[in-house]
């Protein structure tokens, strides 16, 4: 399969003010990640509040700038093109956000959202073909023609997230940034848009990476899956690899976290508390390493290099290294 | 619904909200029951009534716009509804107590958590700040803060969302009321934090012997920790009885279906159960069933007559005229 997106260590810093003098600090919510993701795979994205996986998408489709780091998108280093340049690019790269309640403007009908990137990028210049592409789109995600001089209040939350995707489908795109896409919904809507979701990636050749932090979701949705932790891929594998032979301490904490719907398979829980670091102090070496029951003298070090453990399977673990035999990398 | 010596019981709630637009017909016909010691979820999509049956019982209910068209709410002896207004104050946080989805918005960003937790001490239980502040500390110690005396002196933003509800529960827990209601106490938490929230709830029924209502819109969180299940459609309970039956053997459609358009985690699945069309509006429900426009079982006397709670099989009720056999 050909590659689509290339990732070399992306970075992206922030800068932030704390504490009552408000001092300038810089935390880094993506630090060096790379991975590529192929031609009309979907990737999960995978990972908790604040863990960098929204920060990584909105660089994906240019909404933030990376602070290091290149991204190539079908084999062209994006941060070398010139901006003005760029327009074509971003046309294939296109973006659906979590909320459909403040995503889409309340006081433009669903016509409006729809002409309006195909009045950005220049598409159909006569208003029949703007109509008709309009009209097609809506039908390719289950809505009808009339719902175009409406309102987005007048619509349902399903619905909302329906027009966000037909928004982000009607300039045609290759590569799309899920971010969220159902959180915001109930079950028996949920399931109607992944359904959907699933069924436009095969009949619009799509690619998606898709940002959630609901590992049920990915499981239905993704090829594979990458789990985040505080700036860095922790394990990277197939989907059903991901599920049933898991490597990484924090996918085994994430995993049996997770409740789940059958009763009759709950799990003794532990009392303790268990914070997560914060990012204005990050530890020094592996990340997960004050929560880890793995922790060894190493972790300490340097943050682990993700290395490949068998075929597609990469983890980030020195634990899991070693017992590899491939402790020295 | 009958029930040998129930800590709560409603019967027959029924709720009405006014509105620009007409008056929307909230609750219909809610009856389920919590014994002591027990964790009964109350499950339902957004706007299903779940948590206006929550502020009911602990009679939060803004009135107007809400109104207790009719029904009991019994609890210790009493009919709650027919308390005064001004004579609640020994019902709320003494009797039942409540926590709720977002920890930050129900915690005051300007006073410290030493300040918050003993002025709720001091007003219902009339007891010096000193005696207050121990008491704190003891319920902080309990819900296994580290550090309690550290963690007093801070203000709430100062501490993670994880932390902020186990204040919330202490809280809740300090004045010793029997019951408490979760509404949707872990939905603003990542999963980690969620498992150890969950953690303290079950805990906490251990040692202190409170009954608690969690409601949720999460299968997977009721399935942790619950006893007995309400599952709640277009403000009707269509389904009541243990969270095992309800799992293995879920006998109203609705149940049925949302049962089944969850992603499952343990297999992939190719394509998800879907409910056909959407969830009603309360201004104008459907008549008799008020699942029926979406129902795959209907038959004409499903428009005509609301099904009463019909017990199906031991503890277990259903609102349905033609319920499944079971099975999922």
């Amino acid at each position: 399969m050909q590659e689509i997106i290339r990732l070399e260590k992306l970075t992206r810093r922030f800068n932030v003010r704390v504490g009552y003098l408000q001092k300038v600090r810089s935390i880094t919510a993506v630090d060096a990640v790379s991975f590529s993701i192929s031609d009309g795979e979907t990737i999960g994205l995978v990972g908790e509040s604040g863990c960098g996986k929204t920060t990584l998408g909105r660089m994906l489709v240019g909404l933030l700038e990376p602070s290091e780091g290149s991204f190539f998108f079908q084999g062209t280093h994006l941060g070398s093109v010139p901006r003005k340049e760029r327009k074509e690019y971003r046309r294939k790269i296109q973006m659906v956000f979590q909320d459909p309640f403040s995503s889409l403007n309340p006081r433009m009908t669903v016509y409006d959202i729809l002409s309006r990137p195909l009045k950005v990028f220049g598409l159909e210049s006569t208003s029949a073909g703007k109509r008709k592409r309009i009209q097609d789109t809506l039908e390719s995600v289950g809505l009808k023609p009339e719902h175009m001089s409406r309102y987005p209040h007048e619509f349902s939350g399903g619905q909302r997230q329906r027009i966000a995707v037909a928004r982000s489908l009607i300039v045609d795109p290759e590569f799309l940034v899920l971010d969220e896409p159902t959180s915001a919904l109930d079950v028996s809507v949920q399931s109607q848009i992944l359904n959907l979701l699933k069924s436009l990636k095969k009949t619009e050749d799509l690619t998606f990476l898709l940002i959630t932090h609901d590992l049920s979701v990915s499981r239905f949705q993704a090829d594979r899956i990458m789990v985040m932790y505080m700036g860095r891929i922790v394990e990277s594998a197939p989907r059903e690899l991901l599920f049933e032979n898991h490597r990484h301490p924090y996918t085994r904490l994430l995993l049996s976290s997770i409740p789940q719907i059958d009763p009759r398979k709950r799990r003794d829980k532990k009392l303790s508390v268990d914070e997560v670091p914060s990012l204005l102090n990050p530890p020094p070496g592996c990340s997960f390493a004050p929560r880890c029951p793995m922790k060894r003298e190493i972790c300490d070090s340097a943050p682990p290099p993700l290395q490949t453990v068998e075929g597609s399977h990469q983890v980030a673990c020195y634990a899991v290294h070693e017992k590899e035999g491939k402790g020295q990398g | 619904m009958r029930m040998a010596n129930p800590m709560l019981s409603v019967k027959d709630l029924k709720v009405h909200f006014s509105t620009e637009e007409g008056v929307v017909q909230a609750l219909d016909n809610v009856s389920f029951f919590l014994e002591k010691g027990q964790i009964l979820g109350i499950i339902g999509e957004t706007g299903s009534g779940k948590s206006v049956t929550a502020y009911t019982i602990n009679r939060l209910l803004p009135m107007p716009p809400g109104k207790i068209v009719a029904g009991e709410v019994w609890y210790d002896g009493e009919d709650i509804l027919k308390r005064k207004e001004s004579d609640l104050v020994d019902i709320r946080g003494k009797k039942i107590s409540m926590i709720f989805q977002e920890p930050m918005t129900a915690l005051n960003p300007v006073f410290t958590i030493k300040e918050q937790m003993t002025d709720v001490l001091m007003f219902h239980r009339k007891i010096s700040r000193e005696k207050a502040t121990k008491k704190a500390l003891e319920v902080l110690d309990l819900v296994r803060i580290p550090d309690p005396a550290m963690v007093m002196g801070k203000y709430p933003h100062e501490l993670s969302g994880g932390m902020r509800q186990r204040i919330m529960i202490a809280s809740a827990l300090s004045c010793e009321a029997k019951l408490l209601i979760a509404d949707e106490p872990t939905t603003a938490l990542d999963v980690t934090t969620q498992d150890q929230i969950l953690a303290i709830l079950l805990q906490m029924r251990k040692e202190l012997g409170i009954s608690i209502i969690l409601i949720t819109h999460n299968f997977g969180v009721v399935a942790e920790i619950c006893d007995t299940l309400a599952v709640m459609y277009a403000g009707t309970i269509v389904e009541f009885s243990s969270i095992y039956k309800v799992y293995e053997t879920p006998r109203h459609p609705y149940t049925h279906g949302l049962l089944n358009a969850i992603p499952p985690m343990d297999r992939t699945v190719q394509k998800l159960n879907t409910i056909p069309g959407l969830v009603p509006n309360l201004l104008k429900p459907p008549t008799g069933c008020r699942f029926h426009p979406r129902c795959e079982r209907r038959q004409p006397i499903c428009e005509k007559q609301v099904p009463a709670h019909r017990e199906v099989d031991e503890g277990h009720y259903v609102a349905c005229h033609f319920p499944l056999e079971g099975g999922r």
